[in-house]
C-alpha cells in the first residue's frame, strides 16, 4: 500500500484524464522500504502475474500427469480386528511416530512436537535484530553454521537411530537395567526414568552439544544461533520422516526401502 | 468523412464492455495500474514491486504454490463431495466407484491426493524460505506467527482427509494418530474422545473428520490466509534487502 499509491500516481503521463485520489498518508522509513524506491521498482502487471501464471500452469500440468500415470493406494475395508502390520501414520507424522519407537509416546507425540512448533513461532521474538531481512544466509557464519547444524543433525539421528536398533542401545538397555532396585523407586517411577527422563537427557545433551560447538567455533549472534536451531528441527523433521517411511518394515524393524513389505509399496494394483 | 468503427471497437466501447472492464488493455503504465487496484483478485498485489521479489531463486513461488494447491485440492475436494456419503456403509464402495466407475473419478482422487501431499511439503519449505531470509523479522513477526498456524491447519487438513476412504490404510493411520494424541498428558482420554466420538474409530470418527475436514478447516485455514496476505501487503510486501 505505502509503495502503491505514490508511486501510482507519478507513474501518470502528465495528460491524463483521471487524478488518483489519496487514500492514506503513511510515515516513511520503515524497514521494508529502500532507500530510492523508484530505481528498482517493476509494475506487478505483467512482471509478477506472468510468474505466477507460468508456476500456476507448469504445476498444474504436472499434478495432472502424476495423477494420470500414478494410482493412489485404496486397501481392502476398515477392519478394526485386523490390525495391519505395520500400521504407519501418514508420511508426515512419520518423524513423530519413528521418536515414539524411542521414548513416551506423550513425549514423543505431544510434548516435543507442541514445543517445537511453539518455539518455532516465538522466532521472531526472540531474534530481535531488525537486520540482514531478504537475503539468504546474509553472514558467512551463518551459512557455515546452518551447513553444520544439518550435518551434525543428520548424523546423530541416523546414529542415534541405528544404536537404539542394537543390543547396547539405550532402550534395550533400559529395559535391562533394574531401576525397581533402587530406593524409593517402584515400578511407575521407573518407568518414567526409562521412558521420560533418560530420552529427554539424550535429546538434551545434543541439542546442548550443537548449541556449545556453535558458540565455541562462531561466536554466533543470537539470529546465528537460532539459524542452528532451526536448522536442526527442520533436518530432523524431514530425516525421521524420511526414516519412518522408507526403512521401517514389519514391526517397526529397520529395513531397506527395497525389502519394504509389500503395503507399504507406492503404486498398489488397484484392489479386486 | 465518416470513421468506420471496427467491430472490435464497437464491442471495448460498448456500455456492457465497459462496465465488466474498467479500464483499457494494460498495456499503458496507467492501465497496468489500474487492472491490479480495480480487480479484486489481482489487488492482493502492490500495483509495483521491487524487482528484487521477482527473482524465482529467492521465494521459489513456495508460498503462492501454497495457495494453488489450496485452490485445486478445494476444487476437486467439491467435486468428490457429489459421490462421497461419509457412512461407515457407504464411504470405501463409494471411493472404489470413484476409482472404477465415475468418468476420471480417479484423476480425480489422485489430484486431490497428491496436491494435498505436495501442499504440506510446500508450506513446509515456504516456511523454511521465510526463516532463511529473515523475512519473520520486524514489521513481521506476527504474520511468521499467522504462518505457524497455517502449518498446523495444513496438517489437520491432510490427517482428517486420510480417514475418508475408509480403507486399513486410512483406519489405521488414523488410529496410530490419535493414540499419540490420547497420550496427552492430563488431558489424552478426553481429548481422543474428542477427535473420534467414541472409545474407538467409527462412524462417530468419521463424521468429525468428514465434517472439519470440509467445512471446518478450510474455513479457520481461509481466515487465516486472509490474514496472511493482508499482513504481507500490510508489512511492505515481500521482504527485501534493507
Amino acid at each position: 500500500m505505502t509503495a502503491g499509491i505514490p508511486s501510482a500516481r507519478t507513474a501518470l503521463p502528465p495528460d491524463a484524464q483521471k487524478t488518483q485520489k489519496l487514500l492514506d498518508l503513511v510515515k516513511g522509513d520503515r524497514y521494508a522500504r529502500s532507500e530510492a524506491p523508484e530505481r528498482d521498482e517493476v509494475l506487478v502487471w505483467p512482471h509478477l502475474v506472468v510468474i505466477e501464471a507460468i508456476a500456476a500452469a507448469v504445476f498444474l500440468v504436472v499434478l495432472t500427469v502424476v495423477s494420470i500415470a500414478v494410482r493412489s493406494p485404496l486397501e481392502s475395508l476398515a477392519n478394526p480386528a485386523q490390525t495391519p502390520n505395520p500400521s504407519k501414520a501418514p508420511w508426515y507424522f512419520l518423524n513423530l511416530q519413528e521418536l515414539l519407537l524411542h521414548m513416551n509416546v506423550a513425549l514423543a507425540g505431544v510434548v516435543l512436537p507442541g514445543l517445537a512448533l511453539t518455539l518455532v513461532a516465538t522466532i521472531p521474538y526472540l531474534d530481535r535484530d531488525p537486520t540482514g531481512v531478504g537475503r539468504y544466509f546474509p553472514t558467512t557464519k551463518g551459512k557455515q553454521i546452518c551447513i553444520f547444524s544439518a550435518l551434525y543433525t543428520t548424523i546423530v539421528e541416523v546414529g542415534l537411530v541405528f544404536w537404539d536398533n542394537t543390543y547396547w542401545g539405550p532402550t534395550q538397555l533400559l529395559a535391562r537395567t533394574n531401576f525397581e532396585s533402587l530406593p524409593l523407586v517402584d515400578t511407575n517411577k521407573a518407568t518414567i526414568i526409562r521412558s521420560w527422563i533418560i530420552p529427554s537427557i539424550i535429546i538434551l545433551v545434543f541439542i546442548g552439544i550443537l548449541v556449545v560447538t556453535t558458540i565455541a567455533a562462531w561466536k554466533p549472534t543470537t539470529r546465528e544461533l537460532i539459524i542452528a536451531l532451526f536448522t536442526a528441527f527442520a533436518v530432523s523433521y524431514w530425516v525421521l520422516a524420511i526414516i519412518g517411511t522408507g526403512f521401517r518394515g514389519e514391526s517397526q524393524h529397520l529395513v531397506w526401502p527395497w525389502n519394504l513389505p509389500d503395503i507399504l509399496k507406492p503404486n498398489p494394483p488397484p484392489v479386486g | 468523412m465518416r470513421q468506420e468503427q471496427s467491430i472490435g471497437s464497437r464491442i471495448t466501447n460498448s456500455q456492457v464492455w465497459k462496465s465488466f472492464f474498467r479500464h483499457g488493455y494494460p498495456d499503458t503504465e496507467r492501465n497496468a495500474a489500474l487492472i491490479v487496484v480495480s480487480n479484486v483478485f489481482l489487488h492482493l498485489h502492490p500495483v509495483r514491486l521491487k524487482r528484487h521479489a521477482l527473482r524465482v531463486t529467492y521465494t521459489f513461488c513456495l508460498g503462492g504454490l501454497s495457495f494453488f494447491f489450496f485452490l485445486v485440492l478445494t476444487v476437486t475436494g467439491a467435486l468428490l463431495m457429489f459421490y462421497y456419503v461419509p457412512s461407515v456403509n457407504q464411504a470405501y464402495q463409494n471411493v472404489r466407484d470413484l476409482d472404477t466407475t465415475v468418468s476420471f473419478g480417479i484423476l480425480l482422487r489422485n489430484m486431490h491426493r497428491y496436491a494435498a501431499h505436495a501442499m504440506v511439503i510446500s508450506v513446509f519449505l515456504h516456511m523454511m524460505r521465510v526463516f532463511y531470509t529473515g523475512s519473520y523479522k520486524p514489521p513481521r513477526e506476527f504474520n511468521w506467527v499467522i504462518g505457524v498456524g497455517l502449518l498446523t491447519v495444513t496438517f489437520l487438513l491432510s490427517f482428517t482427509g486420510y480417514l475418508l476412504p475408509w480403507d486399513q490404510l486410512s483406519l489405521w493411520a488414523v488410529t496410530v494418530g490419535t493414540n499419540i494424541a490420547a497420550a496427552t498428558p492430563l488431558l489424552g482420554q478426553k481429548v481422543q474422545y474428542l477427535l473420534i466420538g467414541g472409545p474407538t474409530i467409527g462412524q462417530g470418527a468419521l463424521i468429525r473428520f468428514y465434517t472439519l475436514h470440509v467445512v471446518g478447516l478450510p474455513l479457520v485455514a481461509s481466515v487465516l490466509m486472509v490474514v496472511h496476505f493482508w499482513r504481507i501487503r500490510k508489512d511492505g510486501n515481500i521482504s527485501a534487502p534493507l
